[in-house]
């Protein structure tokens, strides 16, 4: 792995723009009588798109290294933190009409999410314990806040306490596991662990070993697989639905890069150890969420699931350990903005007799009702099913391919069989919406934001199916160097 | 012959674009209906217009595919976006093509509620068909037929009030039986050979045991678009209110993916595996057309008995096929087509009775005569009497089965002979037995529109009996070129 030392500042000037304009726009919001929210909103969409390009115009296609170690950029890191971005931008642009109209509207929540976003990027960028835990703890902070947003309603406390207190024990997993690391290791940094444990001509220490499972058990309860994934449950009733697709993206992407450069980029050498972790975790998020799913009629929660067994299904990638792997993850990466975002947009905009709409029954006959809703609806769904033509399917497809290549069949097998089940989940939305008789009509009239997020999606989705190419050799290129 | 402008696209695409105008009519709820039906209709018959230059362009003395048409579609992985066509692809393109105006027209009254969603699902339906039909990679193969069976059964739930559920289960089923061992197969062929390019595929060679799994793998979902034994229900499920486009495009286009399917894929890329299985996929089909002919006589209902005809003919084209001898193979092809053509006609015929008869009709000779001839006649040509398509077809496949074995060629005869007796019963009750229904007097005769719908089926029927070289010899260089390719086997 080559690297280069260039200027701190210079790699992290994305981040440190982002830090000063959060506290510059926090400052005039607080002096704005009127009109602050959204104010707020966009100044912080318009800050987001300058930290994109100052993380395009800095980009090179090697690593680089700045603060002695501490923080690491590459075509990588880059990608990732552009998905990120897009995914904040987006999340305030759908939550912008939506808290609104819960007369929720207050021009923290955007700050909130501008914080969220730079502990994410700090967490890709990460190049040491010190780093990680630095910006797992910037970001969780500003979502236990934005999870109980809704400050009149107990409901909405409860959600919230419940996620700080699980996040704080996945927390404690996770610095038990660095504090192994290091005893074992006596560094920090991942080069210096790399080295340190390369070195060992003997077997790894056993303590190393548990030091990097509860590290990754503690990262992965953070992006809520399974065995945690009550927090996520706790959360998604109350928490505004932007939060909540913040929540599965945001984070979910950032860990998973994360891992992804730590485990195949510093301990390579350690595949045959790590990839049973992997492997096992991915089997157990990409099942038990499908399973649950069978039995789910909240809609928001149904999709939640659903997210959790993709985001399982991207780890198959990390446990295929092949460069092929690693760049189907960025491609399911975008794949999975994409979809999640179009359909969490669609649940937001319906609504019935001026409530959410929060059961699957709600959406019968919505082809009636509202067709264009109907079609994107369809389109993402059968992304998410994987369903050839669709987008999801050719995510799928490149994750399969190297799973096939690494012959590893059994997770073949289960990665195919929870597809199945989920895939039923998914139809019988299809058929409620499309074969149902028209129950109760839905309220017409969808905002312009979400109207933007839906038709945007569903166009990416369409494009990605039919070109491709271009995706693809961004995701090869940003992996090229691992 | 090559050709400058890409009609394979233009053909598989035409109806995509129709769509995107399908979408854009706006306003009241009839006048949408009527810009609809219109629409649909002026984007198909382009399409047909298109695909009869296909049949000009065709370049009868050469075998392998032509009018090529190669895109990258996914470079990084070699999958491409390739399209072309043999002497058999190219017929049953030309029949989706012209079956889908058919059916535009055939509903152009009975279809009330939502047309824009009926027309849009239709048209989606006729572009996968047909690019199912032109696809020359297996996973651009794949992924057409799994699209296709998104609209196919969007158009069975939601104009069918009674099987929607029924449409939902299958729809499921569907997806599992075809989905998996479609997509697991095409991944151990990419992952086996490094590319899914048919073209290089043929000659490829796998092992005999992964020719074995992947023929395996391949008949399954097949077997579930033929809609063969134990998925029949899905057909018979839409005898009592099923509209009449949904049982053309399932029952007459779909089905045809299957036998396509076989003879371009199972066939050629396994051989040892399909001279295996020949004979069991032999007895599997006798078995079927004998199970779809003793239903036939205990079933009493006038409509079941259009759509056990129509699992009876899949049946056949299954012997056809997999008689494996160039007879067969040709007899095969040709019964797709014909089958095509009296199925879509007996499902008209059949609806017009259901539309304007509630009850089971009786004694129906002195009310209707022009429909009752027409009528008539599709039956004797389901029969395969000669100077009909079928005659045709049936001789090609007794002729198949000859070479194969006299046992089989036995039970096929026997078969006829059930057929031919059961529908001389069901005849005999609906022209001469018995008045069941009063109401009779009242019934119409055929309209022009339905005598619209109904002649180009009989003209091309009767086209295909009488001088059926046209189209024996666009056939016979590809059928031939299959069978050399087994003949060319050694034999262990």
């Amino acid at each position: 792995m080559s690297t280069m030392v260039t200027p701190a500042f210079v790699s992290a000037s994305a981040e440190i723009f982002l830090s000063l304009a959060s506290v510059f726009i926090l400052l005039l919001a607080v002096f704005r009588r009127k009109g602050a929210a959204s104010f707020a909103a966009w100044a912080v969409v318009g800050a987001f798109s300058i930290a994109a390009i100052l993380i395009l115009s800095n980009s090179s296609d090697q690593i680089k290294t700045a603060f002695y170690g501490l923080f690491i950029t590459s075509p990588h890191t880059d990608f990732v933190k552009i998905l990120i971005l897009v995914c904040s931008a987006l999340t305030i642009i759908l939550s912008n009409d939506y808290l609104k109209r819960e007369e929720i509207s207050r021009f923290e929540f955007p700050i909130l999410i501008v914080f969220a976003t730079l502990g994410m990027m700090i967490i890709v960028s990460a190049g040491d314990l010190i780093t990680l835990y630095l910006g797992v703890e910037l970001q969780s902070l500003a979502c236990y806040v934005l999870v109980s947003i809704r400050t009149e309603s107990l409901k909405s406390i409860k959600s919230g306490f419940k996620y700080f207190v699980i996040g704080l024990l996945s927390s404690i997993v996770l610095l038990y596991g660095c504090s192994l690391i290091y005893g074992f290791s006596g560094a920090t940094e991942f080069t210096k662990i790399s080295q340190s444990i390369d070195a060992l001509e003997e077997d790894l220490p056993f303590g190393f070993f548990i030091g990097l499972i509860f590290l990754v058990l503690g990262l992965a309860s953070k992006i809520s697989i399974i065995p945690l994934q009550t927090r996520v449950e706790g959360c998604d009733k109350q928490a505004p639905v932007p939060v909540t697709i913040f929540l599965l993206v945001g984070p979910k992407i950032a860990v998973l890069s994360l891992l992804i450069q730590f485990l195949a980029g510093y301990l390579g050498f350690l595949f045959d150890q790590w990839q049973y972790i992997i492997i096992a975790l991915a089997s157990i998020s990409m099942f038990v969420p499908s399973l649950m799913m069978l039995f789910e009629d909240n809609l928001k929660r149904l999709f939640v699931y659903g997210a959790t067994a993709q985001t399982g299904f991207a780890l198959m990638g990390l446990a295929a350990g092949s460069d092929d792997g690693f760049s189907s993850i960025l491609i399911y990466f975008c794949i999975y903005l994409t979809m999640n975002f179009g359909v969490f947009a669609i649940i937001l905009s319906m609504r019935q007799k001026k409530q959410a709409v929060d059961s699957v029954r709600h959406l019968s006959g919505l082809s009636i009702s509202h067709p264009f809703l109907a079609f994107s609806l369809l389109v993402a769904i059968f992304s998410m099913a994987g369903i050839p033509p669709f987008a999801g399917f050719l995510a799928k497809w490149f994750i399969l391919i190297s799973v096939v290549d690494e012959k590893l069949y059994l997770l073949l097998f289960i990665a195919i069989t929870a597809s199945c089940l989920a895939a039923v989940s998914y139809l019988r939305i299809l058929k409620i919406m499309y074969l149902d008789e028209l129950s109760e009509p839905l309220d017409p009239g969808i905002s312009n934001e979400a109207q933007f997020v839906i038709f945007t999606t569903i166009a990416l989705l369409l494009l990605f199916s039919f070109v491709p190419d271009p995706l693809i050799s961004v995701a090869r290129a940003a992996v090229s160097n691992f | 012959m090559t050709n400058d402008w890409p009609v394979l696209s233009i053909v598989t695409f035409l109806p995509l674009a129709g769509c995107f105008f399908i979408m854009l009519t706006r306003g009241e709820d009839e006048a949408v209906g009527r810009s609809c039906r219109h629409l649909a209709l002026w984007t198909t018959i382009p399409t047909l217009i298109v695909s009869l230059f296909m049949w000009v362009n065709f370049d009868r003395s050469r075998s392998g595919f032509q009018m090529l048409e190669e895109a990258s579609w996914i470079s990084n992985i070699g999958i491409k976006y390739q399209l072309g066509i043999d002497g058999i692809s190219m017929f049953l393109i030309m029949c989706a093509a012209l079956l889908t105006p058919i059916c535009i027209f055939a509903t152009w009254k009975s279809i009330k509620s939502r047309v824009r969603e009926h027309m849009i699902v239709l048209l989606v339906l006729e572009t996968t068909l047909i690019g199912s039909f032109c696809a020359l990679d297996v996973f651009l193969f794949a992924c057409f037929v799994i699209a296709a069976s998104i609209p196919l059964h969007l158009m069975v739930g939601m104009w069918n009030k009674n099987s929607r559920h029924h449409a939902f289960f299958n729809f499921g089923i569907n997806i599992f039986l075809m989905f998996i061992p479609l997509l697991v197969a095409v991944l151990f062929i990419y992952e086996s050979k490094n590319t899914t390019d048919l073209i290089i595929l043929n000659n490829a060679n796998f092992s005999r045991n992964n020719q074995i799994w992947l023929f395996i793998a391949f008949f399954i979902p097949f077997m579930t678009i033929m809609t063969l034994f134990p998925f029949h229900k899905r057909i018979l499920s839409q005898q009592e209110d099923g509209e009449i486009g949904t049982l053309i495009m399932l029952t007459c286009i779909s089905t045809k993916i299957g036998a396509y399917g076989f003879l371009r894929f199972s066939i050629p890329l396994f051989p040892v595996a399909t001279n295996l299985f020949a004979p069991y996929m032999l007895v599997f089909a006798i078995v079927i057309a004998v199970y779809a002919v003793i239903i036939l006589m205990i079933y009493k209902n006038f409509k079941s008995f259009v759509l056990l005809i129509l699992i009876f003919q899949m049946g056949l084209i299954t012997i056809g096929v997999f008689s494996l001898s160039e007879h067969g193979i040709r007899g095969g092809v040709f019964a797709m087509l014909s089958h095509s053509f009296i199925g879509a006609g007996l499902i008209i015929c059949i609806k017009i009775f259901s539309d304007r008869l509630k009850a089971e009709p009786g004694h129906l000779m002195n009310g209707i005569p022009t429909f009752l001839i027409i009528h008539v006649f599709i039956l004797l040509a389901v029969i395969g009497v000669p100077g009909t398509a079928s005659f045709i077809a049936n001789l090609s496949i007794i002729l198949g089965v000859i070479e194969h074995s006299f046992l089989t060629l036995i039970t096929v005869f026997a078969l006829f002979m059930l057929l031919l007796t059961c529908l001389l019963c069901v005849y005999k009750r609906v022209l001469f037995g018995k008045i069941l229904n009063q109401n009779k007097i009242n019934i119409r005769d055929l309209s022009l529109r339905d005598l619209g719908v109904l002649s180009p089926l009989i003209g091309l029927i009767l086209l295909m009996g009488i001088y059926p070289m046209p189209f024996l010899n666009v056939m016979s260089t590809s059928i031939s070129s299959i069978t050399n390719d087994l003949k060319m086997l050694p034999i262990n």
